[in-house]
């Protein structure tokens, strides 16, 4: 189910009505969890048994983590998030498999590329994985104050973290930490309804002005029309489509950090201006923060981090970040696209360890620009999972100057790229005076939004980071 | 904050509905395909009076037939999507054209629901019928990127020309490029960029057709859309339209393959020729297409007219169709 669809309004206005009428205040989770598997089964029922399946894999072995022997504590949290892995792998990565090792003709290979990728597995499981991995450390929290002695109220409590509608199927990615804690009653009195107006308002307004209409531009990057394609052209769509993908992403952050909030939940940040970054690492602080702070958290820390010397350090990064591009889809392109910021997250942190300089504001605007263009052009890997067709992009950006341009197509991406432009500008000179003046006419931003939201909404496509 | 926000988006939205009433924008905008899908479509769902007297159903192959050659004529050809998304358009529809004439080339591709509930939802179905400013072509983006267009193309031509004194100049892909064509997941039921000036794309492009033409499509799909398009037959004539399918030429390369055959034999099959109208074929051999499939603008002209021939000749289609 969409966000901007209507059986999602629909469904949004009945769990809301429901959820706050007093009398039935103590069921409030439990209206969540049925909304949330009436959300998920929307599209493909059958597929809600994997998710409960995936739920009860988790609900057991951090059951039996917290309140089993001590010393199955660790068997019990490896079996678990081995079972997470396995399932993920199996459902996830059995096409990657079957092309790698088996014949088209083969069987298995057939069955194994038959396998259907259910939609948000690859969030709810690494939040499975996270929920296993605090309650094992208990770096965060006192397992005793957050994981219910009672085996069905912490049932409850897990399928509803792992299963709440806003983050269920593109993210952000919940930590227990954060969310585990925040269950409890909520009141309508409470809600920051502020806060939630303008997530929902920015958040719908990035999908579908931005990049919805972006959307039925950049569908021309694909192969080989896009060889019809002058030299502008071509940079104009690559940039039209780094701004599509953000819009689209951040948007549907925003959305699902307004829905919560509508509900008493708060949800981090998933997105923090990131194409302002002056760094590659700066740009993973500020990019899809949920998944590089869990990639981060319980993956690049247990290898080891940075604490092992300088070498491991850099094969670390390689590592992590390959994994991280392979979470994105079973293809190799994103491992090399994860092998693409690795190499350059390492090279980066090599240079900044040999050269110590301050750099000046026109070093900053200079390195902004050369992350801009490097994370530009490593979107083409998910726009064109085919790395041949990659290097024909590039080619063609070399010979086609002679081509007629399509100023159109050049016109309209620069139109609706350009919010996503001025969202990063105003937060960059958010401190000048003159936007300190400008803040008592937010409103009148807000509005133009919801004018344009009315008004020039693409058509409705499906948000791009559904297919991870 | 909240309530100041929807005072000003209300002041906004009858700024606008009163600007746009008095200015009354001569033509729709479409920014690309998909919106030009849609002005058509709703240019012909709220439409009043009897000028759709014939209605072409019909893919992006015969979204290339020029429609100002054919007066009396409306086209609910769709670049990118399928016959189904016209019939189903046509099932709304409470007066109903006299003829329909249905494209048979793309029938294995089904109808784009997206598309469809979008036109048809009863909220957006209202609001649209009655605020006209709130159709598709009427989009202030789109409508601002129209002129932004004009000096898009003026300063990067300037740009263009002083980087390059004695360079060739800029090569157009074709003449009189197609309405913002673009692939579609269904190559056959896209209407691609035209590529006939570039010959190595242009051999690609039929290659890749040939490829596909060369395999007999899924006799179960095909059979199932036959019988999806058969109800809606059905249902048209019932309510006393006239059918009449036709077929778009393509390269003729393609015309013979498997595809091609298979699709034909289909047809003639769930609607035999002598119980229904079909116009006749004319050969794929002398038509140019800009990809294997879609019909050069000159060609496109040509099928135009041999089409209106054939009509006028035989519009009292005697059968009872």
């Amino acid at each position: 189910m969409l966000f901007n669809s209507f059986p999602f309004l629909i469904l949004l206005l009945i769990t809301f009505g429901v959820y706050y009428l007093p009398r039935i205040s103590r069921y409030q989770v439990g209206i969540l969890i049925i909304s949330s598997l009436v959300f998920y089964a929307y599209d493909s029922p059958i597929l809600v048994l994997l998710l409960l399946f995936s739920a009860a894999i988790n609900i057991v072995t951090s059951y039996y983590i917290v309140s089993g022997k001590t010393s199955w504590k660790k068997t019990t949290a490896v079996i678990g998030v081995a079972l997470n892995l396995l399932v993920l792998c199996f459902f996830k990565y059995s096409p990657l498999f079957a092309h790698s090792f088996f014949n088209s003709n083969d069987p298995i290979g057939h069955f194994l590329v038959t396998i259907p990728l259910p939609i948000g597995i690859s969030f709810f499981t690494f939040e499975g994985i996270s929920l296993l991995v605090d309650v094992f450390t208990e770096k965060y929290f006192d397992n005793r104050k957050v994981i219910d002695p009672s085996f069905v109220r912490h049932s409850r409590n897990t399928l509803f973290f792992i299963s709440f509608f806003p983050h269920l199927i593109a993210g952000p990615i919940l930590k227990a930490h954060d969310f585990l804690p925040q269950i409890g009653k909520k009141n309508l009195r409470d809600i920051d309804w502020e806060n939630s107006f303008k997530h929902l308002l920015v958040g719908y307004f990035l999908k579908m002005v931005v990049a919805d209409n972006l959307k039925d531009f950049t569908y021309w990057i694909e192969y080989p029309y896009f060889q019809s394609m002058s030299t502008t052209t071509l940079l104009a769509l690559l940039f039209g489509y780094s701004c599509q993908i953000f819009a689209d992403f951040a948007g549907y952050s925003a959305i699902a950090i307004g829905l919560a909030g509508l509900f008493g939940y708060r949800f981090q940040e998933n997105f923090n201006f990131p194409y302002i970054s002056t760094s590659f690492r700066e740009f993973w602080k500020r990019w899809h923060i949920s998944l590089s702070s869990f990639l981060m958290e319980y993956l690049y820390f247990p290898l080891g981090g940075n604490r092992k010397g300088k070498i491991r350090t850099y094969i670390n990064l390689m590592i992590t970040m390959i994994l991280g591009g392979l979470w994105h889809g079973a293809a190799i392109s994103y491992a090399v696209w994860g092998g693409f910021h690795g190499a350059a997250l390492a090279t980066e942190r090599f240079i900044s360890d040999k050269v110590k300089i301050k750099p000046g504001r026109f070093l900053l605007v200079l390195k902004g620009l050369m992350v801009f263009c490097f994370v530009t052009l490593a979107w083409l890997l998910f726009k064109l999972p085919d790395f041949s067709h990659v290097l024909q992009y590039l080619k063609c950006i070399r010979k086609n100057f002679f081509i007629l341009d399509r100023y159109d197509i050049i016109a309209y991406i620069l139109l609706y790229s350009l919010p996503v432009i001025l969202y990063h500008v105003a937060y960059l000179l958010r401190t000048r005076s003159f936007f300190l003046r400008m803040a008592k006419w937010e409103y009148a931003i807000y509005a133009v939004m919801l004018f344009l939201i009315v008004t020039n909404s693409g058509s409705t496509g499906s948000f791009i980071y559904f297919q991870f | 904050m909240i309530k100041r926000t929807f005072l000003c988006f209300l002041v906004l939205m009858v700024a606008y509905l009163a600007l746009m009433t008095v200015i009354k924008p001569a033509k729709p905008v479409a920014q690309h395909q998909w919106q030009d899908n849609q002005i058509k479509a709703e240019n012909y769902i709220y439409a009043t009076g009897t000028s759709n007297r014939n209605v072409i159903v019909g893919s992006s192959l015969s979204a290339r037939l020029l429609m100002d050659s054919l007066p009396g004529f409306t086209s609910l050809a769709f670049s990118g999507q399928s016959i189904f998304d016209g019939l189903t358009i046509l099932s709304h529809k409470a007066d109903l054209p006299a003829n329909v004439f249905i494209e048979i080339n793309v029938i294995l591709k089904d109808g784009n629901k997206t598309f469809t509930e979008n036109l048809f939802n009863p909220i957006l179905y209202s609001t649209r019928e009655f605020f006209p400013p709130l159709r598709d072509g009427y989009q202030p983006l789109a409508i601002t990127g129209s002129y932004l267009t004009v000096g898009v193309r003026a300063a990067l031509s300037g740009i263009k020309s002083r980087l390059v004194h004695e360079k060739p100049a800029p090569v157009a892909a074709d003449p009189k490029p197609a309405a913002d064509p673009k692939p579609a997941d269904n190559p056959v039921a896209s209407n691609p960029p035209p590529v006939k000036n570039n010959s190595e794309l242009f051999g690609k492009m039929v290659s890749m057709q040939i490829d596909r033409y060369s395999r007999t499509p899924d006799g179960d799909l095909l059979e199932s859309r036959l019988r999806k398009l058969s109800t809606l037959v059905d249902m048209l004539r019932q309510r006393g339209v006239k059918v009449c399918f036709f077929e778009m030429p393509v390269d003729e390369h393609l015309c013979q393959l498997p595809l091609s055959n298979a699709i034909r034999q289909g047809f003639y099959q769930v609607f035999p020729p002598d119980k229904y109208n079909y116009l006749p074929q004319p050969g794929c051999s002398g038509y140019q297409t800009s990809d294997g499939l879609h019909l050069i603008d000159q060609d496109a002209l040509r099928y135009t007219l041999y089409f209106r021939g054939w009509v006028n000749a035989n519009l009292a289609l005697q059968r009872p169709l």
